[in-house]
């Protein structure tokens, strides 16, 4: 077996084992006899915690995680930046504020798929706006400008947002749009938001190909024959989709899209057909074991899905950032 | 002019007679003044009460002049007795004594017979000792002891907050005759309920508030977990009946109207 496919079948080995040790940990403990006989016609509250509450956490984790992990590997690869990730870029923090609107505004109420199209609006606005502001080379200054800017605004629009909102609990809820979080999430959430995810994967996947031929700069890759205006078109998109209606349903998580990719170049090479859907597990993997985490330590109410995440992604960031001043030192 | 109504308020102390204008500056006290006191001698009270989800009182409150809590509000009204409560800020209450005003603290009531102590002192500053003694009869009727074998239920409010021991809420299940399942959920100082540990406990009834927040909230959501409505149909239990939290914020009158409307509610439908 080559490298990369050892890679990725210990990735999808480690998924598996995150899937199980995810639905056998929750604020509930049940035995694990009793958890491996439920689905089998055994106790049926330990049945129905495993599929209506474990289950949909974590397979929101697994969607969420992917799509954040291969976004991060294709806006990488388009703006040839390694700095490039949906939270850094402020593409998390827009399609935050489209949900929030979504959804205090009471318009998710009367149409409840208005919770994930408003993330994905939100998200589609930002990936568009860092384009524009970043006039498409991705040089790292103006990326981390425009990064800054944009989840500055749309942060402080969230928080905006849910201050005037009428109901007294909108305001307790700012932390859970700008942390993320899994908790009581149920499958109805899951029916808003893998589809959609889903559907940018296979955007973002199918467009691998192009973007290995861009690395090699834009000009070498028209005269290869990829349209380069379709090529970015697809992954905004698909950044959009597989972004925009996960945090819609679960908040702002951020450095998953940064670290996922980074970590594997080391073991997978950076050519985009290799690094996009190995980053997907990657992605899918750290997100599920954030997520086991938040229910592990003991806080009131659950820690945050997004403080783990940035607990562990920021560090990585800041040690990328020094080792890119080395680099062009 | 300030000088001379605090003199007025100095003088009409002196003469220990009832006080004629008295202010409020908590939601609580606020609900014992209405129900105590003639509207002519309510000076002020909080905006607090204003608002339906927060008070009972909320209609005959937009009649009235409010303040919110703010030193000077009050000291323009120089009233002859302001009424603050347990949960109301020290550095408001020290400033108000400072400024010459007769500020009487009020003890946070979380059980009956804390209700009852605090409405006999309520009557006794406002001056209306008669009409606390009969309030206080018809709390003390309230008395019940929950069965051994009593439904065990569970208050939960958004975002899955169960009130603790601070507040009225263990106090309202028992005088309903229920038992209380927090402790047992290892909620018995109040704290966050999660959708795991209700389907396990599966509290009878969950006694939620009546009136909706106005807006939306995900706290809001919180009851309507899909897996709640699937271990309803399953098993039947874990009705959700619902009670004004307004009702029994407070020590006052409506937590006689919060644990009638809570026996029906159990006794209603089964």
């Amino acid at each position: 077996m080559s490298a990369p496919g050892r890679i990725a079948a210990l990735q999808i080995a480690a998924v598996l084992c995150a899937l199980l040790v995810s639905l056998a940990v929750g604020a509930a403990s049940i035995p694990l006899d009793t958890l491996l006989a439920a689905p089998f016609g055994g106790d049926g509250d330990a049945w129905l915690i495993l599929r209506e509450v474990r289950l949909p956490r974590a397979l929101l984790a697994l969607a969420i995680g992917a799509g954040l992990g291969t976004s991060g590997a294709a806006l990488q690869a388009l703006l040839r930046n390694p700095l490039a990730e949906p939270g850094v870029v402020g593409i998390s923090s827009t399609a935050a504020l489209g949900a929030v609107l979504a959804f205090y505004t009471g318009l998710s109420l009367r149409l409840p798929l208005a919770l994930p199209l408003g993330g994905l609006a939100g998200a589609l606005a930002g990936t568009l706006l860092m384009l524009r502001l970043t006039r498409g080379t991705g040089a790292s200054l103006a990326l981390i400008l425009a990064g800054v800017a944009l989840t500055t605004f749309a942060s402080a629009g969230t928080s905006l947002v849910l201050s005037l909102a009428p109901n007294p609990y909108a305001a307790y809820e700012i932390i859970f749009w700008l942390m993320g979080s899994l908790a009581d999430r149920s499958l109805t959430h899951v029916a808003l938001a893998v589809p959609f995810i889903l559907a940018g994967l296979a955007l973002l996947l199918h467009a691998a190909r192009d973007l290995e031929a861009l690395a090699l700069g834009e000009d070498s890759a028209r005269s290869l024959g990829v349209d380069v205006a379709r090529l970015r078109l697809a992954v905004v998109v698909g950044t959009a989709l597989a972004v925009g209606p996960g945090v819609a349903v679960a908040g702002f998580i951020g450095f998953v899209g940064l670290l996922v990719p980074h970590a594997l170049r080391p073991f997978v090479g950076s050519r985009p057909a290799r690094l996009l859907p190995q980053s997907a597990l990657g992605g899918a993997l750290a997100t599920l074991i954030a997520d086991i985490a938040c229910r592990l330590v003991p806080t009131l109410g659950e820690l945050k899905l997004g403080i783990v995440t940035a607990l562990l992604g920021a560090p990585f960031f800041l040690w990328l950032l020094t080792r890119e001043r080395r680099l062009h030192a | 002019m300030r000088a001379a109504a605090l003199l007025l308020a100095f003088a009409s102390l002196a003469c220990a007679a009832a006080p004629a204008r008295i202010a409020s500056i908590n939601l609580c006290t606020d609900a014992l003044l209405l129900e105590l006191a003639d509207p002519g001698r309510i000076a002020s009270i909080t905006a607090l009460s204003r608002d339906p989800t927060l008070s009972v009182h909320a209609a005959r409150a937009r009649t009235l002049p409010v303040n919110h809590g703010r030193a000077e509000e009050l000291l323009v009204l120089a009233p002859d007795l302001v009424l603050a409560d347990g949960g109301s800020s020290p550095a408001t209450v020290t400033l108000l004594r400072r400024l010459g005003l007769n500020v009487e603290t009020l003890p946070t009531a979380t059980t009956l017979p804390e209700v009852i102590a605090l409405v006999h002192r309520a009557g006794e500053l406002i001056g209306a000792p008669a009409r606390a003694a009969a309030l206080a009869e018809r709390l003390a009727a309230l008395a019940r002891r929950p069965a051994p074998d009593a439904p065990r239920a569970l208050i939960v409010q958004p975002g899955g907050y169960v009130p603790g021991p601070d507040t009225l809420g263990p106090t309202l299940l028992a005088l309903a005759g229920l038992r209380d399942l927090a402790p047992s959920l290892g909620l018995g100082r109040g704290g966050f309920a999660n959708v795991e540990a209700l389907l396990l406990a599966r509290p009878e009834p969950i006694v939620r508030g009546r009136d909706a927040n106005p807006g939306r909230a995900i706290a809001d959501d919180f009851l309507s977990h899909p897996a709640l409505e699937h271990a309803r149909r399953a098993h039947g239990g874990m009705r959700a009946v619902a009670v004004s939290d307004a009702a029994w914020a407070c020590g006052s009158a409506s937590l006689i109207d919060a644990v009638r409307d809570l026996r029906a509610a159990v006794a209603g439908t089964p």
